[in-house]
């Protein structure tokens, strides 16, 4: 599953850091997100769709 | 529960802690202490699995499961390995032997119930450390 969240990271000028702390994950997990190693859970992706404020489909597509 | 890597760690190093110093501090072990051990690490132990974050705790689940095939496929050879020849013999003869079935050896003695959960446990938890540090290698967890 790709998906697009450092590209809206770096939108919004957040470190992983940042992110991590707005999902209540460890930073580590936004990195292994991010980077395709994991992928979240429904209400994981939906709560980082909701910080980023745009669709579930904005930020995750398949392969 | 909610992430909270400090509350991780306190659960896992109370849980380590507690289990060291009962096991030194206490000697022989009663039966009602042992119990008393295994539910209070048994409680920090889910406490500090549910203070990870779901992306953590799916790297532990598969690590668990790794182990679990290590401690299977290794573990279970460290017994037989290490043991003494007269401790083999000796479990050797609590198998079922329909023609020296005496009652005396209906019931193994417990301290071959403990080596025996000792031991798978101990390797599991080695294989579990050994899967993370493969994975750690192969990229594929945090």
């Amino acid at each position: 599953m790709k998906n697009r969240i450092k590209v809206l990271r770096a939108e919004k000028n957040w470190s992983q850091a940042e992110l991590a702390e707005k999902l209540y994950v460890a930073r580590q997990s936004v990195n292994a997100i991010e980077t395709g190693k994991a992928d979240p859970s429904l209400p994981l992706g939906m709560r980082i769709a909701k910080v980023f404020g745009v669709k579930v489909e904005d930020v995750f597509s398949d392969d | 529960m909610t992430y909270s890597r400090k509350r991780y760690w306190l659960a896992l190093g109370a849980a380590l802690a507690v289990t060291a110093a009962l096991t030194l501090i206490s000697q022989p072990h009663p039966a009602v202490m042992m119990m008393v051990v295994v539910a209070v690490c048994g409680a920090l132990g889910f406490l500090a699995y549910f203070s990870l974050d779901e992306i953590q705790r799916q790297n532990e689940m598969r690590a668990w499961y790794y182990g679990g095939l290590l401690a299977s496929l290794f573990g279970l050879m460290l017994l037989p390995l290490l043991m003494s020849n007269a401790m083999l013999e000796a479990m050797a003869g609590l198998l079922p032997n329909a023609s020296r079935m005496a009652p005396d050896m209906l019931h193994s003695p417990r301290i071959y119930f403990c080596i025996g959960l000792a031991v798978t446990l101990v390797v599991q938890a080695i294989g579990h450390f050994i899967a993370h540090a493969v994975f750690k290698v192969a990229g594929r967890a945090h």
